[in-house]
């Protein structure tokens, strides 16, 4: 037999269990229907009857009474109604007495006819009574009605009604004991019925359980055992034993299975009986190999007398490398700068002699300690730098180049600056260790702080005398101490143009000296460049009158944008055209501005005496003038075409002049177009770089205007306004504090180098409330604008400008 | 007359501007440092401030923070007067207060107007 008609024949036989179990309780319930539907409702029935001829006895007596009280009203009062009451319901008394006579049993029939006869003989009188008085013949009505045949009829129509009630009452107590133990019978009967049922149905469950049970264990055993014998089989034949063959004589498909698997276990032993016999062959074979082996061994013998030459050879080689090395460690040696090596856990590895000299430590007691424990690290200000911070253990962290100016403090309490820079050794995207290279600074540090000094001290001690001397020369011009001659004014005169000469000279120098020294501070903003041309023109508007020079600007249409330090781009239109105005006698000077693909370059060209071309290279030089003094007007310092250059250059721009001697001059500078968010990124480099060196934080801070809305309509305009008010209230707010300002769209970002976190959230805060006021004063009525902000800083939140500034524009 | 007080730590500088001052019929209160400058307000109530950046003791940044925070004395106008010419420290000297700022060396001219503007002359 197959499982499948196993497992179908299993079902089948559960079902017909099942089947007998529901036909069984369908028997048993039909058996309590039977006391249900029948002897309960009879009994009920029985009852129903008995007490519907009650009712009739009721009636019987009602209706009498009503009779008799209409029947004696109307002979009384002679009322009309009562006769008519009469009329009416003496037929109902006659069908009322006729129904019970049909409805009753034999013993109640012959009361009721007895009634009958009385009602008739009563009946005929009240009416002879009632025609009596419709004749209006009262004493006669009433007479009839005292007659004794009209009671006595009237006693034995009550006695037959009272005997009646008597009987029925005796009847009606038998009658619903008699239903009342029908019904108890019935029930007790169903009860019975029920409890048989439900034992019947008991035995019949469990019967029918033990059945199924036995089936489905049979049924599970016949599957099983063939597949147990299977397992056992597969088992012992995996073991090795071919000689096993698995014994399962069912039929189904765990039968075929099993003599497929002794099939295979006989082919199975088959062939393993041919691979010993192969197994013998090769063994055989094999000893005729070794043989062979032998004879390339010695093969072999000759061949290694061949490598130890080689190998001498190499031996030679290698102490050509080692003369590398030595070369490597010689040139280690000589280099000036101080080096040390570390592994990926900082400790040193290596360390050059001028290390050894500059830390004043020797190499030996340097290997296997971190830098920061061989040598302490202080900021400028003496505080010690935490070791984790020291620039070995950021760069390994960071696996990144790191610059960084340190103060080394030697065992014996000296210190000296040193810039470092530790490069990671990065191979196959792993940190093997880090190169550090410092270099004392002490001279240029020396050098820097000279420079610095020199321009405070210039800018101060300079001018002071100066101002003395001015001043005191002009008292006695405008005879303020006393009276002067004409002789004596024009002599002092002279010698104060030349102060303010000197004046000129002083600031000019200072200029120079500051972009030198890189001193020069720039503080770039978005201009129209047009509109910064427009206004020196302005400012040489008088002059050029004075000279009948026609002075010409020529800008393109649309606004020049631009990212400069805009005092400093007016600085440079301001010298170009003062030199302009000065050596032109007739003509015009013109300005203009071209905006070409990648750059804005800005000319200011004149009509006037020209350059020769020996002259033309040393025009940006300091301390240049040529052709001798300008013919008219104040002198020049030689330092302003200088300062121009200087400036462009910062701005990354390029300066250049063309002349034909006699004809004219033109001199242009050209601007890089670089979009604002690049210049700005730029600046924001450097001066994270600053801020690395000198051990600072960095702050960046985008402040975004939301919600703008203005009393009337908005437009880019009006946007621009108030970005360009927030602009000038971060200003103000921030003393100039902030290094760099951008403004782009609706949103203002400032740079703060050496500001904590807490610090620029406080003035963040407070840029907020004055912008809201300065909005409102602005004379923009109802001008609204919420301003959010975000602040990034250096180091806590990134180490590049790029992802400082992708934390403020993550929206 | 009005009362201009006159702080510099250059006597030289005091001297000149004084002799200019009083030719202008005005008197000149001298002080020297940026403590005796806010003692000399405090006692002579000036109408006018001429205020040097470098000071010693208080620099003149301090001394215009210190009278243009207090009611009583902010209405007093208050003239920066430094060798100090960068831009920057003008703005700084406007957003601390100052109601002008004049460059050392002066064109006298300038210093006159700068004065009679601010004293509503």
């Amino acid at each position: 037999m197959k499982l499948g008609t196993k497992l179908v024949m299993a079902f089948l036989a559960m079902a017909v269990l099942v089947g007998c179990v529901g036909f069984s309780s369908f028997l048993e319930l039909k058996r309590v229907l039977e006391p249900l539907t029948f002897d309960i409702p009879q009994g009920l029935r029985k009852i129903e009857s008995t007490s519907h001829l009650d009712a009739l006895a009721q009636k019987i007596r009602h209706y009498d009474q009503i009779l008799t009280e209409s029947a004696r009203d109307y002979v009384y009062t002679g009322g009309r109604q009562y006769k008519y009451r009469y009329k009416e319901f003496e037929p109902r008394l006659d069908a009322a007495i006729r129904e019970a006579i049909e409805k009753g049993d034999e013993e109640d029939k012959k009361i009721f006819s007895a009634m009958q006869q009385a009602k008739l003989t009563f009946v005929n009188l009240e009416y002879q009574a009632l025609a009596s008085m419709d004749k209006g013949m009262k004493p006669e009505a009433m007479q009839i009605l005292e007659t004794a045949d009209y009671w006595r009829s009237k006693g034995e129509y009550r006695r037959g009604l009272e005997d009646y009630i008597e009987r029925r009452g005796k009847q009606y107590g038998e009658s619903l004991q008699l239903t009342s133990s029908q019904v108890d019978g019935a029930v007790m009967n169903t009860h019975h019925l029920v409890e048989n049922a439900i034992q019947r149905l008991w035995v019949i469950s469990t019967l029918a359980l033990i059945l199924g049970i036995c089936l489905g264990l049979y049924v599970s055993r016949s599957i099983l055992a063939p597949i147990r014998a299977l397992k056992q089989g597969a088992e012992v034949i995996g073991k090795g034993d071919l000689n096993h063959s698995i014994e399962i004589l069912s039929r189904d498909e765990i039968g075929h299975l099993a003599s497929a698997f002794n099939d295979m276990t006989r082919k199975l032993k088959e062939s393993y009986a041919g691979l010993e016999d192969k197994v013998l062959e090769k063994t055989s074979e094999l000893g005729h190999k070794v043989e062979e082996i032998e004879e390339q061994n010695k093969i072999l013998e000759m061949s290694k007398a061949a490598m130890l030459n080689v190998l001498e050879d190499l031996e030679h080689a290698k102490s050509e490398v080692d003369e590398e090395r030595a070369k490597d460690e010689a040139i280690l040696a000589s280099i000036g700068d101080g080096m040390i090596a570390t592994d990926p856990q900082g400790k040193i590895i290596k360390a050059n002699k001028q290390a050894e000299v500059m830390l004043g430590v020797k190499a030996a007691d340097m290997l296997g300690k971190t830098f920061s424990v061989v040598m302490a690290h202080e900021d400028e200000d003496g505080n010690a730098v935490p070791p984790e911070q020291s620039p070995i253990p950021l760069s390994l962290a960071r696996g990144k180049k790191v610059l960084a100016i340190a103060y080394f403090v030697r065992k014996d309490g000296t210190r000296f600056p040193a810039a470092i820079t530790v490069s990671p050794i990065v191979r196959e995207n792993k940190i093997m260790g880090a190169i550090e290279i410092f270099r004392d600074i002490s001279k240029e540090k020396e050098i820097d702080r000279m420079k610095t000094e020199f321009i405070s001290l210039a800018s101060h001690e300079l001018r002071t005398p100066l101002t003395v001397i001015r001043e005191g020369v002009s008292l006695v011009i405008d005879e303020i101490l006393g009276p002067t001659t004409a002789e004596q004014k024009s002599f002092l005169s002279m010698a104060l143009k030349d102060i303010d000469r000197l004046g000129r000279i002083i600031n000019n120098l200072l200029d120079v000296s500051k972009i030198e020294a890189g001193k020069m501070e720039m503080k770039r903003v978005h201009v129209n460049l047009s509109d910064i041309a427009a206004g020196v023109a302005e400012a040489f508007a008088q002059h050029a009158k004075s000279k009948k020079l026609e002075l010409k600007t020529r800008f393109p249409k649309k606004p020049v944008e631009m990212y400069v330090d805009k005092d400093k781009i007016v600085q440079v239109f301001t010298n170009l055209v003062g030199n302009a105005m000065k050596f032109t006698e007739q003509g015009s000077v013109e300005i203009s501005i071209e905006d070409g693909e990648d750059m804005i370059i800005c000319s200011v060209r004149d009509t006037g005496r020209g350059i020769s071309e020996q002259d033309m290279e040393r025009v940006f030089r300091k301390f240049q003038q040529f052709g001798g003094a300008a013919s008219s007007g104040e002198k020049g310092t030689g330092l302003g075409l200088s300062i121009a250059k200087g400036i462009v250059e910062m701005h990354h721009g390029r300066i250049g002049v063309e002349s034909i001697p006699g004809q004219g001059t033109r001199f242009f500078f050209s601007l890089p177009k670089d979009t604002p968010q690049k210049l700005f990124q730029d600046q924001l480099t450097r001066e994270l770089r600053a801020a690395m060196n000198e051990r600072s934080a960095l702050c960046v801070v985008s402040f975004t205007l939301r919600d703008l809305r203005f009393g009337e309509s908005a437009g880019s305009a009006r946007e621009k306004t108030a970005g360009a008010l927030l602009e000038d209230v971060i200003r103000a707010v921030t003393h100039s504090q902030a290094d760099q300002v951008l403004r782009e769209g609706e949103s203002v970002f400032a740079v703060f180098s050496g500001a904590d976190k807490k610090e620029i959230e406080k003035i963040a805060s407070k840029i907020r409330t004055e912008f809201a006021s300065a909005l409102e004063n602005a004379g923009k009525k109802g001008a609204k604008a919420g301003l959010d902000f975000r602040i990034a800083n250096y180091p806590e939140d990134g180490a590049t400008g790029e992802e400082l500034l992708s934390l403020l524009s993550a929206a | 007359m009005k009362k201009i007080l006159l702080t510099d730590d250059e006597p030289n500088i005091v001297k000149v501007v004084s002799a200019r001052l009083k030719a202008h019929n005005y008197e000149v209160i001298p002080a020297y440092d940026g403590e005796s400058a806010l003692d000399a307000v405090y006692r002579e109530k000036p109408d006018l401030i001429l205020l040097d950046i470098m000071l010693p003791k208080l620099d003149g940044y301090k001394v215009c923070q210190k009278l243009k925070s207090d009611p009583k004395w902010k209405e007093v106008p208050i003239i920066l007067f430094s060798a100090k010419t960068q831009a920057a420290d003008k703005q700084t000297g406007r957003e601390y207060g100052a109601d002008a700022y004049i460059a050392k060396p002066f064109q006298p001219e300038q210093l006159l107007e700068t004065i009679k503007y601010l004293l509503k002359e």
